[in-house]
């Protein structure tokens, strides 16, 4: 067993998956050749560079501090109720205000 | 926009789509029912990682079989409040992960020009579908050209916006700092229209921007300076060459300015890519679990369901990429791979910036050549090497467009031509204005036709 074979096992483990003995070699000779590619990075000089982790954020205006409805409820009752309506099985409503429940029990 | 008809376009799906496999899900033609608005009556293709309300969401996964989507992507919500109809969900390769859409777990897409070729990847179910003429237009999502590369190998149009115009806000989720959805249309107008209404702000997607002009202001050549990129030009295929020359004298005969580009960095881009959208990968693909969502394999215990339930349903490429991810990211390759990647990145970005000051617009070929027969796909190395032309726009986030220009072989060419942040509306007016000056589009519209070939 290689290093590099011994890498992929505890890659896989870190990503939770499973792979039998087959696939781990298979892998194994996929790495190779892309991490020899991308030996490729290096040719670049980065001194002094910032990394660019995500595109520059644009100056966006705050949204405002309260739940907007978004249609999406509308869209889903529109369209989901024919093909899995038993999704939209709504459980009881319970006051907890000490009131009547909306069935009729004790809340 | 010109649409077909419903009519036409049931018949085209009736008579083309168990041979291409372009739709996995076809919505019945009673149950659609378009509305009124600036797209009544126009029929969209949706690939199947943008979610549409109670049809199924596969993402072209075995690990989502079966999954209905709970609600609208922001994008499906804004097309059907004016007007447009969903009439189905296309086929991709799993995760938008591929370039010829063989990684699907549901069987490969047929190029409708060429059944023994690829319509390429990721978006391939889509691009199909429109050069078949089985949908107006379709929608399918770009992270390292999954629009542009199908679209050229289809002989359409295939375009990513800015990063941000469209919300992402639906859409499933594989490199978020480059994934973008993009639109396949016949024309570059159908484009723009479909644009005006779908573009702009949304509250669920914080990356998302106010929409750009979309042009329509016409295209003056003679006011334009085109960079061509010197790096591209050495090592273009025999397939692209003879379009790629033609468009330039066309630009140069309107009066256009050919201004050449160096770009030293052109061959690093792929290793770039793959760091990011690995990495990237990586963390959005661990909400499959086998937990939520459907397919749960037997286990004992969180992590070894999970680890059971990843390792059966995901597929060879969307291993090999999440494992990359977690392994650039892993505390001993962290500083060497992907910090290092994020900072070419930033080199790649600045040259790019640097371009749009010197030009207005920057065309390439879109692939390296015409759709290879999937018999002969190349390796999986190989495959990467297919998006060295459309990957800088995602990095840099700048809206570029696939536009056909030509045949090879009797299969479609594409150049791309790509644009400065925002300016999306230029880009859309130079795309017309090849369309009505360069393009023959009576070859490429007998072309598309699947019945003709």
């Amino acid at each position: 067993m290689t290093e590099r074979s011994d890498d992929i096992r505890a890659v896989y483990e870190l990503a939770a998956l499973t792979a039998d003995e087959a696939e781990l070699a298979a892998m194994s000779g996929h790495f190779e050749k892309m991490f020899k590619h991308l030996e490729d990075l290096s040719r670049v000089p980065v001194d002094g560079v910032d990394p660019y982790f995500a595109l520059p954020l644009r100056e966006l205006p705050l949204m405002p501090d309260r739940p907007e409805r978004s249609g999406a409820e509308a869209a889903i009752r529109g369209t989901f109720v024919q093909s899995a309506e038993e999704f939209l099985v709504v459980q009881r409503v319970v006051n907890r205000g000490g009131g009547a429940c909306a069935d009729g029990e004790e809340g | 926009m010109e649409t077909l008809g419903k009519k036409e376009i049931y018949a085209g799906i009736a008579a083309h789509n168990t041979a291409l496999n372009a739709y996995l899900q076809v919505v019945p033609e009673t149950a659609t029912q378009g509305g009124a608005g600036p797209l009544s009556g126009v029929c969209v293709g949706v690939k199947d990682n943008i979610a549409v309300a109670g049809l199924q969401l596969t993402c072209g996964s075995k690990f989502l079989e079966g999954y209905i989507a709970p609600y609208n992507a922001t994008v499906i919500d804004r097309l059907t409040a004016a007007g447009a109809t969903v009439v189905g969900k296309c086929n991709m390769d799993e995760f938008a992960m591929g370039s010829a859409t063989t990684y699907s777990a549901y069987g490969d897409v047929l190029n409708p020009w060429d059944e023994e070729r690829t319509p390429g990847g990721s978006s391939g179910g889509s691009a199909a579908a429109v050069a078949a003429k089985m949908c107006d237009v379709a929608l399918g999502s770009d992270t390292g050209g999954s629009v542009r590369q199908p679209a050229s190998y289809c002989g359409i149009y295939g375009y990513k916006p800015t990063y941000g115009t469209l919300s992402r806000y639906g859409l499933t989720a594989f490199a978020s700092s480059l994934d973008q959805i993009g639109v396949f249309a016949r024309r570059p107008d159908d484009i723009r229209e479909l644009m005006q209404v779908a573009a702009g702000r949304d509250h669920h997607d914080a990356t998302s921007i106010e929409a750009p002009s979309f042009g329509a202001k016409g295209f003056s050549p003679s006011e334009m300076r085109i960079g061509v990129i010197t790096e591209y030009e050495k090592n273009m295929s025999a397939a692209v060459r003879p379009a790629y020359d033609r468009c330039i004298e066309k630009l140069k005969a309107a009066g256009a300015t050919i201004v050449p580009l160096s770009f030293p960095e052109y061959d690093t881009v792929i290793s770039v890519y793959q760091v990011v959208a690995t990495a990237e990968a990586s963390s959005n693909l661990s909400r499959f679990d086998g937990i939520r969502y459907t397919a749960r394999a037997e286990g004992c215990g969180f992590r070894e369901t999970t680890a059971q339930s990843r390792g059966r349903w995901f597929g060879p490429e969307v291993k090999r990429r999440i494992l990359l991810g977690t392994w650039v990211l892993s505390r001993a390759y962290y500083d060497s791979y992907y910090l290092r990647a994020a900072k070419v990145r930033t080199v790649i970005l600045k040259r790019w910036q640097e371009f749009f000051r010197q030009v207005e617009l920057v065309l390439t070929p879109a692939t390296a050549g015409i759709a290879f027969k999937r018999a002969e796909q190349p390796d999986t190395f190989a495959l990467y090497l297919e998006d060295i032309f459309t990957i800088p726009a995602n990095l840099t986030g700048m809206p570029a467009i696939a536009v056909p220009a030509g045949t090879h072989d009797r299969m479609p060419v594409g150049l791309q031509l790509t644009a400065d942040l925002s300016k999306d509306g230029l880009l859309l007016d130079a795309a017309a204005w090849l369309e009505k000056n360069f393009m023959d589009f009576a070859t490429i519209e007998r072309g598309c036709r699947h019945d003709t070939i």
